[in-house]
Formats: structure tokens, sequence, C-alpha cells
């Protein structure tokens, strides 16, 4: 059985979601096969992206690590396993950097819905955030936002006109739609609120849909690897908790 | 009995065979209805074909007390209850709620309150809310925790219940005053939730907000101000699955 959601380029032809078949077990290994198939080649190939979202991935891996470590036993190990596919780089923590996430993540108190929103600098704020004081308030009214957005259109648009409603701009930033996956990441592995889990796996859809060369131009080394392990680690810690099959491969 | 002062605005899908049914087996009735039809190759979001219709209902076997509205036959189109019944329609050819040609009609009629079963996936804008009618909607999910769409399976997931609720709708998505809501305990196959239980629960509650209408004379609320609560948007298949093959929940 093929995973349908992820097949049709998702940019072009967004999924509905609504009334969608029960397919059994099968529709749950189809979609690890899936996910695990673009994750190996994803650690193979070599990336673009921006300099600055290197770093980001780094930590943004370190808190996802620990954050596994909180949420089960066994959470982090099999997080560290399944990055392992990947050339996992080690990123030692320093303070220029952490007072660069600290400036990043003030910003989010400075965004408002009275002014035209910047789609980009608020997912750099929102993942920011999160690594630096993931109790901010400010997080959840803003992923909301977006979430809500996202979920309405299956788009993410360069900027949002005051009142955070219908976008602007280009649509198809493959970088917006990683980071906005990340950012769902860390939240959903944080709170643990399945939501967040859903709009995830909707986002990983849409990147996997794409083609390689637009995720290697645009996606550091190991940033999609972060959203794809956290995804799949979520699904399958869901899964054990409900007593549902699901091994990862 | 008729319910002379309600009407209802139905389009032919499972939830919609589901109310009526209910209604007719309770001695509500409405006094009429408005069918929105779309002549579509592909069943609308809400609407089952023949043999699923047949298959969906084979799975039904609850048999306590909550789930009475669900044994509902799936199978016969609303049309054929409303004549059996000698209950009044009129059809328009519109799948769309917002559309003039049915706002025109709503606002033509005498009834102060529509009972609302469109198809799924469409939201009643400024202009059709502004008419000068109640409408009564029962939202799949316990109010004000569970707002948005299929929250029944974010409910399972969560807490192992489904919901129901009725509100009169607002502008705001799900937000409005909530009439009677109830939980229901997870039926045993939840395969059959999209649209059997689902709308089994939701005849439920509709039937006991009229009964409390009845009652009453007057609308009460059980929940004026419907605020707070979570959002939640059309729940991933995979975690519907999960949802739907969780073995843990009769533990």
């Amino acid at each position: 059985m093929n995973y349908s959601y992820s097949q049709t380029n998702r940019l072009d032809e967004q999924h509905n979601y609504m009334y969608t078949p029960f397919q059994g077990e099968a529709l749950l290994q189809s979609y690890q096969s899936s996910r695990m198939a673009v994750a190996r080649r994803c650690g193979k190939a070599r990336r673009g992206g921006a300099e600055s979202d290197y770093i980001l991935v780094a930590y943004a891996l370190q808190a996802l690590a620990r954050l596994f470590d909180v949420a089960s036993a066994e959470g982090g190990n099999k997080f560290r396993a399944l990055l392992e596919g990947g050339s996992q780089q080690k990123f030692e923590q320093n303070k220029k950097e952490e007072s660069r996430w600290d400036d990043l993540a003030q910003d989010l108190h400075r965004i408002t819905t009275d002014e035209p929103v910047a789609t980009l600098d608020l997912l750099l704020a929102l993942i920011a955030a999160q690594l630096i004081n993931p109790q901010d308030a400010n997080i959840k009214s803003w992923l909301d936002r977006l979430v809500q957005r996202f979920e309405v259109t299956k788009k993410l648009y360069e900027s949002y006109p005051p009142g955070f409603r219908k976008g602007e701009g280009a649509n198809s930033s493959v970088r917006l739609y990683w980071l906005f996956a990340l950012a769902l990441s860390l939240f959903y592995v944080g709170t643990n609120e399945i939501k967040y889990l859903s709009t995830l796996l909707k986002v990983c859809d849409l990147l996997c849909s794409l083609p390689e060369h637009a995720l290697q131009e645009c996606i550091p080394e190991q940033g999609l690897l972060a959203v794809l392990a956290t995804e799949i680690l979520s699904v399958q810690l869901l899964a054990e908790q409900k007593g549902v099959a699901f091994e990862i491969e | 009995m008729r319910l002379n002062d309600i009407g209802m605005i139905a389009g032919d899908t499972s939830r919609s065979r589901a109310y009526l049914q209910a209604l007719a087996r309770n001695d509500l009735l409405p006094n009429f209805l408005l069918v929105l039809e779309h002549a579509s190759d592909r069943p609308l979001p809400g609407q089952l074909d023949k043999v699923q219709a047949h298959r969906e209902s084979e799975r039904l076997v609850e048999t306590d007390e909550c789930w009475s509205e669900a044994h509902f036959d799936a199978t016969q189109p609303i049309k054929v209850l409303l004549d059996k019944h000698g209950i009044s329609y009129e059809v328009l050819a519109s799948k769309d709620i917002n559309d003039p040609l049915v706002i025109e009609a709503i606002a033509r009629r005498p009834e102060s309150t529509f009972i609302y079963s469109g198809f799924g996936g469409a939201l009643l804008r400024k202009t059709v809310l502004s008419i000068g009618k109640n409408f009564l909607h029962v939202h799949g999910g316990y109010l004000p925790d569970f707002k948005g769409s299929t929250t029944n399976y974010f409910s399972l997931l969560l807490e192992n219940t489904l919901g129901a609720s009725a509100i009169f709708l607002t502008e705001e998505i799900d937000c409005g005053p909530v009439l009677f809501r109830r939980k229901f305990p997870s039926p045993s196959d939840r395969q059959a939730i999209d649209h059997i239980y689902d709308a089994g629960a939701r005849a439920k509650v509709l039937v006991e907000t009229l009964q409390n209408y009845q009652r009453c004379g007057t609308w009460e609320f059980k929940l004026p101000d419907n605020a707070g609560g979570e959002t939640y948007y059309i729940i991933h298949p995979v975690l519907k699955h999960i949802a739907i093959l969780d073995k843990c929940w009769r533990i």
C-alpha cells in the first residue's frame, strides 16, 4: 500500500484530510515506510540552506533529545538512533549564540498583529523562544495563529498583513514550511498536545511530497531529519501508549 | 407532533438522516425543511453511497441508552422520510448555506429557529447569521473544551470519550451559547465514528435540546458563556488510525 498523502506535490495540490478512509494498520506501516525512505535519502544528500539554520538545527537537536529524554525512558535514545543515519555534527554551545537566541526570542514580544508580520521573523522567534524559554505564553498564542492559517489554507505566506488573516507574497518557500515543522516539533515534544502533532504530520506530508532538489537547496543538513525523526518517534510513542503496533524499521 | 416554530436546513448526509429519523422517533419533527442539493458525481463531505452506508450501519452494536439515536437507517434518503411524515420542503440547487438563493429562502420562512445540518466543512458567514433567525447546530465535541473539527477523535485519544454540544451559531466558530451538551462513552467499534456514532451522538443531543425547549417553552442555556477551550483542526489520518486502533482504552 502506498502512503498517498505525500505522493502528490502538496504545494500544487492540497489535501483537505476530510473523511479520510480507514485503512487499518497498513496505513501506519505505509506512513512509516514512506517517511523512513525520505529520511534515509535526506541523511545522505548534500544540503544547502542558510548558514544560520545549521546552528539552529544543532541547538534544536539537542533540545529535542533532552525533551525526548523527559518524555519517555527510551525516547532520547530512540531519537538519537534515528538521527544516526545522518552525519551528526557536534556543536559546542557558546555564549555568542545564546545571546543571538535571546535577541530572536525577544522578537516574539515585539511582533504584533497590529502590524504586518514577516513569517520568517516570526518562525525564527518562535524557535528561539522555545530554545531559551519554553514557558513563554507568547509561544502558544503565535503558534496557534500560524497553525490556524496553515490548517485553513494549507499554505504559509511570506507575510501576513495587520490582523493576521489572509497571507501575502509567495507561499512556496520550503524554508518556511521546514521552520514551521521545527517550531511544531519543539512544541509538541515539550507539551504533548496532540493537535500540534496533527499539524506537524500535515506539514511533513507537504515537505515529503516536494522534489528532492527543492529540499536540498533550502534545508540544512539534518534539518529535515530532525523534524522527521521527531514526527516518527512521536507517532511511535503515542501508538505504544495506545497499544497499537508500530515498530520503527 | 410538529415543532411549528422550527425549520431545518439539510444536505442529504448521514448526519441529516440520523437527525430526521431521531426527530421522527421522538415526535419532534420540524415544520419545514430546506434541502440543499448539488449535482455531483462524487459524494459530498458527510455523504456515503448506498453500499458504504449499509456497511457502516452493520458496525453498530451498542445497546446502551446513550446510543439510542445511533440506530438509524443510513441508507434512507431524507426525502423518503419527509414524504412519509408529510413534512413540506423546498429543494434548493445549492450546497452552500451562504448562497444568496439559500439566504433568501431562509429569510422568507416564518420559523424563528433553523436546525442546521449542511454539508461538511461549510461555515455560516455574517450575512446569513444576521437575517434574524437562530441557527441551532450540534457540534461534534464537548464544549467548550473541544472546539473545531473532528474533535471526537482528539477526545478519544485524550480521554476515551466522545461529545456533542447544541449551540446557536455565532460568527466565532463553536463559540455560541451552549443549550445542551453531553459526553458519550467510546463505542466498542471505533471504525463507524465518522458516519454513525458521531451522527448518533449529535442526534441524541438534538433530541434532548428540543425536548428541553418543548418542556420550558423557551431556549434555556446550560453554558451561556462558551469561552475558552482548545480549537482543533481536521485530524491527520495517522492519528485518526491510532484513535480507531487504540487497544488500551478498555483497560
